[in-house]
């Protein structure tokens, strides 16, 4: 059931579906606004600063939970081959899912997001 | 005791393995106890796990005596896995005191279907015909004291496969967050379905493997003979055109087959 054409396709789309949507929403929140005498907004800049903190901030849990994933199917096949077993299917790829999105959810609950955000700002010479 | 289908993906298991130790593992345990006693165990889980994946790339024989090994590596890694699909959820409920009831629910699951598995093999393999189980016998030979690969399952998922999955899977929080939820809500969703998926796997594959290893074990002392995997020169001839074999690996593994293979593909001679 994998995807099968253009960008979604491969390694490529593979970070693609991981990082892109988080970075349109970080984007989002990074452009600043007037009203003009219409009552309509017009971007008026983009903060690229606001934007990598930002991602900093909100791509790094992705990018471990990515990771965690990619590495658990491999290991629970090492592990098994070891035992005799080949286990294949669904059962794997659902523990590699949720491996996942636990390394995920505890780098952002125990401060990791916090402190990439601060190396970002470090990085970047800007204050809190 | 199964050398993978492709001996090729074992180049990666090493690498593959220190992630697991250094990252999952600890991980699993971030929900139940304090950051500082997690970081300070994945040091220690990093070069264990490192340590069994070197072994095996370079130097396993897929023998039972490593199976038991592998044994210990599946309890400590689908176990993590398996409690932090309980403990999880009390900590997203914010209920501390309830983890210890998570962490019995979540040793229960897992010892009663390891044992389920274990004892349903048992009596599968008690028939025997002189002394040998009649279920192992399509996968022992006994006069080259070799093991076949059991029948095979199915493939294993590609890498390209689960890394698209988790690309989408990790969007998730994000969506929940867009609709009203909080972020963490996504464990309720996922950990169940990791509690399950751990459980069929010790249910299905490793409490019944613990059944094989020790009638295989058992046949060993009866003979006193040591099985190895009945791929070992495919599985050497592999290993001596990796990059660190020359470190890694055992000097007889390196030369004993040397001379047979020195007309195939890929075997290189080493001085």
């Amino acid at each position: 059931m994998g995807p099968e054409h253009g960008l979604v396709h491969g390694e490529v789309g593979d970070r693609l579906i991981t990082f892109a949507p988080t970075a349109a929403l970080d984007a989002w929140s990074s452009i600043e606004f007037d009203l003009d005498a219409n009552g309509k907004r017009q971007i008026r800049s983009f903060d690229t600063n606001k934007f990598l903190v930002a991602s900093a901030r909100n791509q790094s849990g992705n990018a471990l939970g990515l990771a965690a994933s990619v590495a658990a199917v491999p290991v629970a096949v090492a592990i098994t081959a070891g035992l005799g077993l080949t286990v294949v299917g669904a059962p794997l790829v659902l523990i590699g899912l949720a491996a996942g999105v636990a390394v995920q959810v505890i780098w952002n609950a125990s401060g990791g997001a916090d402190f990439a955000e601060n190396q970002a700002r470090a990085a970047l010479g800007m204050s809190r | 005791m199964r050398p993978p289908d492709n001996l090729a993906t074992l180049k990666g298991t090493p690498v593959a393995m220190a992630i697991a130790g250094v990252l999952i593992v600890p991980a699993m345990w971030a929900f139940l106890l304090a950051p500082r006693i997690v970081l300070a165990v994945a040091p220690f889980t990093g070069l264990l796990f490192l340590l069994s994946g070197v072994h095996m790339t370079y130097r396993s024989r897929f023998s039972p005596a490593e199976a038991m090994w592998s044994f210990v590596l599946a309890l400590i890694f689908f176990g993590s896995l398996l409690v932090a699909s309980t403990t999880s959820l009390v900590w997203r409920m914010g209920r501390p005191e309830l983890h210890g009831a998570a962490v019995a629910v979540a040793a229960a699951i897992g010892t009663g279907g390891l044992l389920l598995g274990y004892l349903a093999e048992r009596r599968r393999l008690s028939p025997s015909k002189g002394g040998i189980p009649v279920a192992l016998m399509p996968i022992i030979d006994l006069e080259q004291h070799r093991l076949r690969p059991l029948p095979i399952a199915g493939s294993p998922p590609t890498m390209g496969r689960v890394a698209f999955l988790a690309a989408l899977a990790l969007n998730l929080p994000l969506l929940l967050q867009l609709n009203g939820l909080q972020r963490d809500d996504v464990l309720w969703l996922a950990m169940p379905v990791l509690g399950a998926a751990v459980t069929y796997v010790l249910t299905t594959g490793i409490g019944p493997s613990l059944a094989r290893i020790q009638a295989l074990r058992a046949l060993e002392r009866r003979t006193g003979q040591r099985f190895t995997t009945s791929r070992i020169e495919e599985l050497n001839a592999m290993r001596r055109g990796l990059w660190l074999a020359r470190w890694f690996c055992r000097a007889d593994d390196l030369k004993a087959a040397a001379p047979a293979s020195a007309g195939l593909k890929g075997a290189r001679p080493r001085r």
